[in-house]
């Protein structure tokens, strides 16, 4: 076989294998709000009913995009939010926003234009809030005074925390990030790299990928697949759903423009595709189409 | 007769080609044998096998080595080999391979070490080489470093034989040092966040700066039922602080039993103003090992690496990578001329990459790069290309 035919051989099967992690695709990019400003500093991302919602907290607003990523509106309600961290709708379709100037949730009733602070305590400790989400009438919150995981309800008015699941692994370092699930709660653990399991019947399973992860900040478990994003290496990784879990690929690079990552903070899966939110860059994208 | 002359051929090869070793290297008046021997000697030194390390007549590598260094070392030392790819910190030098900067190959002192002592830690660790302590811990002032560390791996990055305590109990008898310290002190807590372990110019080694509690003998300040629990107990007397935590980035942490604080800061005694447990460069680095291996990988690195807090803030800040101001504002603190004459920066002048205000950092990456200035592309055209697409 003369050189020439190697090379396209070698380039043939490369692409074949390429094609295979590299069948993501970037559907929009969210970087500007309704009045033409960059986004700076978005920290957290969601999607309800049809919208995109981003919490873009350089500039103290929380801005909706219909599913092109077009912005439709921007909203700082009653101007409390200074540091908002992460937003989710919860019962009655209120907005619920981790806002950190008064390390409280803020229940936001957009159609009155009422706002209600959410101090979190139990068992007399205060609580330290960074991210939530809702689901089936439970608020979940990853709190840092503990590293765990809150898991409260709405009595009348009122929220009371229930229960806090901190891992009975010892030393333990703190959650970074959670995924509710419906096989229970994942979690990623700072420094050490470990993914926790908490299945719906309480068991709790430790998993750690066995690749050279460096600072991976955020997860995500659907079909079969956990996805951790990398906030060094600018890549997310796709391991099989397994213990040990098995590296299949990673995509995305290091950059500035739309499609790549600086300094990425936070992975959601959505129906639209995966949201991927780019602190650095100042950018919340869709991908979709990945294996 | 051909058969005869093939099997006194072969005999030759077998015999000639073992026994070039013993005979040639040393026989043949090149290499002298005196220069091989002492106290100790390399394994196949002493049996004179050289050919386990070097070719007698040509090779790809120095010396005539058979393999590069630590690959050829590691052919025999695999025991070794297998715990560095399990270990969680490696010497450096080790990780580098370098095994040479430690060892010599043929034949010395105990370990086949270059030098006795801790002459050969200080060539590299110069700080520790004059420290002009007023009262020293005697392993350090008997240059008995591997006393207290391993020499290749270890659990903790300062490569100590055991974590805490345990460490200082193989020679300090646990019972007495504890009941020593009175009635708060316990087994497992660690040693080192209050006594410095090479010396100090405190009786019993305590480090230089004391906690006003600790000074004072105030221990129920903190030490009592009636104390807050986690970081309130702190934010009870630095009331300020808590503002620092209040910001978009912060390092507010889990806290235990114990107020995260003293995840960082000594409650007792340090030898650090800020009572930090030791100084940022290795205080950060234990959970922000990426700065380390952007370090590693970098060929240009900013000189103040490693003064984390001269540029990042400690409890919380505003700015992306938790900065003491804008990338800009800090900077221009000590790069002043920039500050008046550079390439427009500021809040008006965006990025058209990604629209994002343009800073110092968008061109500069202080933590390491691979190019001069700690640029983020090549200077000579692939960073200016980058948004100068006309050029």
């Amino acid at each position: 076989m003369s050189r020439v035919s190697q090379g396209i051989l070698i380039l043939l099967v490369a692409l074949c294998l390429s094609g295979k992690a590299w069948g993501w695709k970037r559907l929009l990019s969210m970087e500007v709000g309704p009045d033409g400003s960059h986004l700076l500093y978005p920290m957290s991302a969601t999607w309800e009913k049809g919208r995109f919602y981003v919490v873009d907290t350089g500039n103290h607003r929380l801005i909706s995009y219909d599913a092109q990523g077009k912005p439709l509106k921007a909203v700082n309600p009653g101007g409390r939010l200074v540091a908002p961290l992460d937003l989710d709708f919860g019962p009655r379709g209120r907005l619920w926003v981790v806002e950190r100037s008064e390390n409280a949730l803020l229940e936001i009733d957009l159609a009155s234009r009422s706002i209600r602070p959410h101090r979190l305590r139990y068992r007399g400790r205060e609580l330290f809030p960074e991210r939530l989400v809702w689901r089936q009438g439970w608020l979940y919150v990853l709190d840092r005074e503990t590293g765990g995981v809150v898991m409260a309800r709405l009595e009348g008015e009122k929220l009371v925390v229930k229960k806090i699941w901190v891992p009975k692994v010892r030393p333990f370092t703190g959650f970074l990030d959670f995924k509710v699930r419906d096989d229970g709660i994942w979690a990623l653990e700072k420094t050490t790299h470990r993914i926790f399991h908490l299945s719906s019947q309480g068991k709790e399973e430790v998993w750690k990928p066995a690749v050279g992860l460096v600072y991976p900040v955020s997860l995500e478990v659907s079909g079969g697949r956990i996805y951790i994003l990398d906030r060094y290496l600018r890549k997310i990784f796709v391991f099989t759903l397994q213990n040990p879990p098995q590296l299949l690929y990673s995509f995305m690079e290091k950059g500035w423009r739309r499609g790549q990552l600086y300094l990425p903070r936070e992975l959601e899966l959505t129906p639209e595709g995966l949201l991927v939110v780019d602190e650095g860059n100042g950018r919340v994208e869709v991908w979709a189409g990945g294996s | 007769m051909r058969g005869l002359l093939a099997i006194w051929g072969v005999l030759f090869l077998f015999l000639g080609g073992a026994a070039w070793a013993s005979t040639s290297c040393f026989n043949g008046g090149c290499h002298k044998p005196s220069a091989f021997r002492g106290p100790v000697e390399h394994g196949p030194v002493k049996g004179e096998r050289c050919e386990e390390c070097h070719y007698p007549h040509v090779s790809r590598y120095p010396h005539l080595l058979k393999a590069q260094v630590p690959a050829l070392c590691f052919k025999c030392h695999t025991s070794l080999q297998k715990s560095l790819r399990s270990a969680s910190w490696v010497h450096l030098p080790v990780k580098r391979g370098a095994c040479g900067r430690c060892h010599r190959p043929h034949a010395g002192g105990k370990g086949l070490l270059l030098s006795r002592g801790a002459g050969l830690c200080f060539n590299c660790h110069e700080g520790l080489k004059k420290p002009g302590y007023k009262f020293s811990h005697a392993p350090f002032r008997q240059g008995r470093c591997l006393a207290c560390h391993r020499p290749h791996l270890g659990q903790t990055r300062d490569l100590l034989r055991d974590q805490g305590s345990r460490l200082c109990f193989r020679c300090h008898a646990a019972e007495q040092t504890v009941k020593a310290h009175g009635k708060y002190a316990r087994q497992e807590m660690d040693c080192l966040t209050c006594h410095n372990p090479h010396g100090s110019n405190r009786p019993h080694l305590v480090r230089a700066f004391l906690h006003e509690p600790y000074r004072e003998k105030a221990c129920k300040e903190c030490h009592s039922g009636k104390a807050p629990r986690g970081p309130e107990m702190c934010f009870a007397c630095h009331r300020e602080r808590r503002k620092d935590f209040l910001k978009v980035h912060t390092h507010y942490l889990r806290s235990d039993d114990r107020p995260f604080c003293v995840d960082c800061h000594s409650p007792h005694a340090s030898d650090d103003r800020r009572l930090l447990l030791a100084s940022p460069d290795w205080l950060c680095i234990r959970c922000h090992r990426e700065a380390l291996v952007q370090k590693r990988q970098s060929l240009y690195v900013h000189p103040a690496w490693g003064k984390c807090m001269d540029c990042h803030e400690g409890h919380g800040s505003s700015f992306g990578g938790m900065l003491k101001g804008d990338a800009n504002a800090v900077c221009v603190r000590c790069h002043k001329t920039q500050g008046k004459f550079t390439h427009p920066i500021g809040e008006k002048v965006k990025d058209p990459r990604n629209g994002q205000s343009l800073t110092c950092v968008t061109c500069h990456d202080p933590m390491g790069t691979q190019f001069k200035y700690e640029l983020r592309l090549s200077g000579e055209a692939s960073l200016c290309l980058e948004c100068h697409k006309g050029y």
